[in-house]
């Protein structure tokens, strides 16, 4: 059991990043490749050990039975009784329980022990109350997951407000830490045929970006603290924006970059603020009842903080949302207005279609695969938080859910009329990505973070596979490519898979994942309270995933079939860049097993919890949401209603597209040279309902040439250059003018100043003591005489 | 005004002639005036001199009689005063052709 | 008898003091001038100094309003030389002025208390020319000495001060025995 481990996790990819940087150039690519190579390898290793050791840990937690209750049941079934743990998931519940069952032969004694409150809860096996029974199971209790924390000592601390290097590894981190490094390891393998062509310094320097990356969100995933996940939030960005100008030379490059990163900045202010809110909340909380009065960002503290803001947050709910509860809106609205920066939610999610200027393999990891999550983690991270959150009586998952789906919407939309191929997989991302804060936003965190996994392959696999693309047709732009399905089997046969799981083609992954999302949101809509809202939600959702099938469907058709309307001779990518694709593809295919719905597997299976394993893992760890208190038949009947919508939508949409729209050369094709209505649609999609420019014109052309403009006239002509500079001359000159006058030459003003020094002034001095007391007496008026 | 007696009259006295002599200091721009100005202030501190020396001529060793000597004194030095005064004047007056004091080719004094 | 005295040369010295200063001839006011030294005088006659007095008149009177008046005849000042009148202004400031100084001493003089002129031992030699002398070359013949080191200094002060450069003015003095010219 080596917690060790953990920091070592952050380390090795961080030191490989160093010593890339500093030797990388000097030792040539094999070292570069060596290093950068095998840190995420080694970093993905470790983390599958940790993740068995989580496992083993999990399976060995023994809960034990109240011992009043111990001893009934021993006195009552003396040695009939047979102890046994099991661990039930708890059907539609998000609570682990682990069961005492205990045997006993007869029935009657059931009926007894019910009436006479011996057993705490019984719960029948197999049958009602009362029948033929042999198995009366005692409720132990409840089991916490396991998890592991390590902390390397406290950074630093202002008063009572503490923050401490904690890391936190539970299932919701390893989770991330195995994707991340896992396809990250994929990727760097990828990364050195796609830059293998560049000079080594250039390739040093990749690798270094990358493997600092894979560090800093690293330190993002495991930070215990908010400010230490915020440490590594920051750190993606940097990476960022480091990776997506990487190749600097073209100013365009560089810009994009900017652009992300002041983009995410503008997150991050949300991101402080609400953290700010949060160091209030746990000032307040610690100045009351709060044992050492020590405060800070840890999650665990933050989780004390609702468990004990909860009962006067759900007492002043009905009333003006009291102080504690309304703050803890504030921060969350706040921390979600960050996620949206990092995850590229509407309005901040102009920078995700501009990072494409980076390189492929930094918009397989970074766009698609890993930073862009990290929003959706850390609002999983703080579930607790934002299920209690309201801001004026609406809550903020409320907001959440709404916001991801009208992205998902908008940005699906848009990618079904872009002709760069990147740009198609980049909007395609922000769409998912809505998926995903639209399961947030239903509380169904368990869905979401399945969603994340699934989609970090088969994005990753469809940048990946884009990559090769390009680097064969040396284009980015669609309408030069088609009938690469000859030229290049590999990437058209893993590209086939990564969009049919991106389009939700049923038995795919990205089918299982985004069909209980929307299940979930369904499940939601049932219930009572917003009804409506949650519908147009699940239809918008579902319109997208029409949506979604659509364009992944044009992407395959425009690229790989008909025939190559550019110039040159695509081949294809040598097996460092294949094989990678090829693993993912499996994975894209096999992810889905992580959750397959309860519906497709038989009860048996479904007892032993293989049905949506993941989600239902995940959930243990995290805040309980409303739909999953509703009785199973409904939940059941949902879960077939949705099934059904899904698949039939994936299938039609697919083979419409497919077989219908884009079975014909581009030229052809309504949709790529339309006209009329049409075009305007087409247009106005193409730029993204142009929030682009009106970000432009209303934000940015006001701010640089307005504001500074004024800033410089306000500012630094009137006051600095005008008021201080000229200003402190002036103050001289004016000084010496006064002083000057004091000189006139003219005996009789001298005669004057003669007269007031020597004469008048010292006669006062000399007379001031009793003339004092006379004035005082005088003016003090009559008084004691 | 009770108990004011004759040698606070005096004494009165040379301040009123003191403040006179100021008064024609300080707004006369007449250079002579101005120096017969300050004998009239110089006269009223020798009033005042002995006025006091007069009150305390029942002293022993002297001590009024040490007031006269004082006001003498005075005098001489007074008139020295006015001789070397009235000399720069005559200096003065043969540049500026002026007595006045504030004569603009005399305010050589200022920067 | 001594107190009307005083009185009496009190109004006339205030008189003609208020009378110099407002004159503009400068002649006018240095014979009003003239009439206010006598009167202080007087004044020390009544204060029982028969030597001062003489003194005042001899000094004040006879060297120092003379030479007042050689240099006045001597600069024979026209209109436009002699300086603007003051200004109103001008005037109200000084008799501010002139004004505090005077409201401040008088508040000294009326804090004192128990002056009186009626002293017990006053012999008949107060204020004479021989009680003067036999303090005068004793007990401050320092005093003296110094006073005539002082006059010999204004002397030749005077001398180098006004001295003429243009022969049409004054008469060159001379101070080296060497002739220029013949």
């Amino acid at each position: 059991m080596n917690t060790s481990m953990i920091p070592l996790l952050i380390l090795v990819p961080f030191l490989g990043s160093m010593l890339n940087a500093f030797f990388g150039r000097r030792f040539g690519k094999s070292f570069v490749t060596c290093v950068g190579v095998s840190a995420p390898l080694i970093a993905f290793v470790m983390g599958a050990a940790l993740f068995g050791d989580l496992r083993e840990r999990d399976s060995k937690t023994v809960v034990q039975l109240d011992p009043d209750i111990q001893r009934k049941v021993q006195d009552y079934y003396g040695d009939n009784a047979h102890y046994e743990l099991v661990t039930v998931h708890a059907h539609g519940h998000s609570v682990e329980r682990q069961i005492l069952r205990v045997d006993i032969d007869h029935d009657v004694f059931v009926a007894d022990a019910l009436q006479n409150n011996v057993i705490t809860e019984a719960e029948l096996q197999g049958g009602e109350h009362g029948e033929a029974a042999d198995k009366v199971v005692v409720e132990a209790g409840e089991v916490a997951p396991a998890a592991f924390t390590y902390s390397l000592g406290k950074w630093f601390s202002v008063g009572r407000f503490e923050v401490n290097f904690a890391f936190l590894l539970d299932r919701i981190s390893i989770l991330l830490v195995l994707v991340i490094t896992g396809i990250g390891s994929l990727i760097h393998i990828y990364s050195t045929g796609y830059m293998g062509d560049r000079p080594p310094g250039t390739f040093a320097r990749f690798f270094t970006y990358l493997n600092l990356f894979i560090a800093a969100m690293l330190v993002l995933v495991l930070g215990k603290d908010l400010l230490l996940m915020f440490v590594g939030w920051e750190g993606v960005g940097m990476c960022s924006y480091l990776l997506i100008g990487f190749d600097y030379g073209d100013k365009g490059n560089a810009a994009c970059g900017t652009k992300a990163f002041v983009v995410n900045r503008i997150g991050d202010l949300g991101f402080v603020l609400g953290m700010l809110c949060l160091l209030v909340l746990g000032r307040q909380a610690a100045m009351g009842d709060l044992g050492s009065g020590a405060f800070g960002l840890d999650v665990d503290f933050l989780r004390t903080l609702v468990d004990h803001g909860g009962g006067a947050a759900a007492a002043g709910h009905d009333a003006h949302g009291g102080g504690g509860s309304g703050l803890i809106g504030v921060a969350c609205l706040l921390l979600f207005i960050g996620a949206t920066g990092k995850s590229a939610q509407i309005p901040l999610h102009l920078w995700l279609p501009d990072a494409m200027a980076g390189p492929t393999p930094v918009s397989a990891l970074i766009h698609a695969a890993t930073m862009v999550t990290a929003g959706v983690y850390m609002i999983t991270r703080l579930s607790f938080l934002f299920v209690e959150a309201q801001v004026f009586g609406i809550p903020v998952l409320g907001i959440v859910a709404v916001i991801g789906a009208l992205t998902a919407f908008c940005a699906g939309a848009a990618a079904v009329a872009q002709d760069d191929i990147k740009r198609v997989l980049a909007y395609s991302t922000v769409s998912q990505l809505g998926y995903m804060f639209l399961g947030v936003g239903a509380a169904a965190f368990g869905a979401a973070m399945f969603h994340l996994v699934t989609h970090a392959f088969f994005k990753a696999l469809l940048f990946l596979g884009a990559g090769s693309v390009i680097h064969a047709c040396h284009s980015q732009s669609m309408s030069k490519m088609g009938g690469l399905k000859d030229y290049m089997p590999w990437t058209y046969k893993t590209m086939v898979v990564g969009a049919l799981a991106l389009a939700g083609f049923p038995l795919f992954s990205g089918f299982f994942s985004k069909d209980l999302i929307l299940f979930e949101v369904l499940s939601r809509a049932n219930m009572e309270g917003s009804h409506w809202m949650w519908m147009v939600l699940y239809g918008l959702g579902v319109f997208t995933a029409a949506l979604t099938a659509v364009y992944s469907m044009r992407l395959l058709r425009l690229t790989f079939f008909g025939s190559y309307r550019g110039s040159g001779h695509p081949h294809e990518s040598p097996w460092v860049m294949t094989v990678p694709l090829q693993v993912l593809a499996i994975g894209a295919v096999l992810a889905g097993l992580l959750g397959w719905p309860v519906l497709w597997v038989t009860e048996g299976l479904a007892q032993q919890g293989f049905a949506d394993w993941l989600p239902h893992s995940l959930q243990a760890v995290v805040a309980a949401s409303p739909q999953s208190l509703l009785p199973h038949d409904i939940r059941h009947g949902t879960e077939l209603t949705g099934l059904v919508i899904g698949i039939l939508v994936a299938v039609a949409a697919c083979g419409t597209a497919f077989f219908y729209v884009w079975n014909h050369p581009p030229s052809e094709i309504h949709w790529e040279r339309p006209t009329g209505f049409l075009r305007s649609l087409r247009e106005f999609l193409f730029r993204a309902w142009r929030y682009d420019e009106l970000v432009n014109k209303k934000g940015i052309q006001p701010a640089t040439k307005q504001l500074s403009y004024s800033l410089w006239r306000w500012f630094d002509d009137a006051t600095l250059d005008k008021g201080l500079v000229d200003g402190m001359g002036r103050v001289g000159v004016e000084l010496s003018h006064m002083t000057r006058a004091a000189q006139t030459g003219r005996v009789s003003s001298y005669l004057r100043w003669f007269a007031l020094g020597a004469v008048v002034l010292p006669l006062l001095a000399i007379l001031a003591t009793p003339l004092f007391t006379l004035l005082t007496a005088f003016f003090a008026g009559g008084g004691t005489h | 005004m009770n108990g004011l007696t004759t040698p606070d009259l005096v004494q009165m006295l040379a301040a009123m002639l003191f403040c006179i002599g100021m008064f024609g200091v300080l707004s006369r721009r007449n250079l002579l005036i101005v120096l017969m100005s300050i004998e009239l202030m110089l006269n009223a501190v020798n009033v005042s001199i002995v006025g006091f020396s007069r009150e305390m001529a029942h002293l022993e060793r002297g001590a009024a009689e040490g007031g006269q000597v004082l006001v003498l004194m005075t005098m001489a030095v007074a008139a020295c005063e006015v001789a070397i005064g009235l000399s720069i004047l005559i200096a003065l007056f043969r540049h500026v052709r002026s007595v006045d004091i504030d004569a603009p080719r005399a305010t050589l004094l200022r920067n | 008898m001594s107190t009307l005295l005083i009185m009496l040369a009190g109004v006339v010295i205030l008189g003609a003091a208020l009378l110099t200063v407002t004159r503009r001839n400068p002649v006018r006011a240095a014979l009003c001038m003239l009439l206010a030294l006598a009167g202080v005088g007087a004044l020390m006659l009544g204060l029982r100094s028969p030597f001062l007095a003489a003194m005042q008149v001899l000094l004040y009177g006879g060297a120092i309003m003379v030479l007042f008046m050689f240099v006045i005849m001597l600069l024979t000042l026209r209109e436009d030389e002699m300086g603007p009148e003051p200004s109103d202004g001008s005037k109200l400031g000084a008799a501010c002025m002139s004004l505090l100084t005077l409201s401040v001493l008088w508040f000294g003089i009326s804090r004192r208390g128990g002056a009186s002129y009626e002293t017990p031992r006053l012999g008949e030699d107060f204020g004479s020319t021989e009680h003067f002398a036999t303090f005068l070359y004793t007990d401050y013949v320092v005093a003296f000495e110094l006073v005539t080191v002082l006059v010999l200094g204004a002397v030749a002060g005077v001398i180098v001060l006004a001295r003429s450069k243009h022969r049409t003015d004054l008469v060159r003095t001379k101070l080296s025995g060497r002739e220029e010219g013949a």
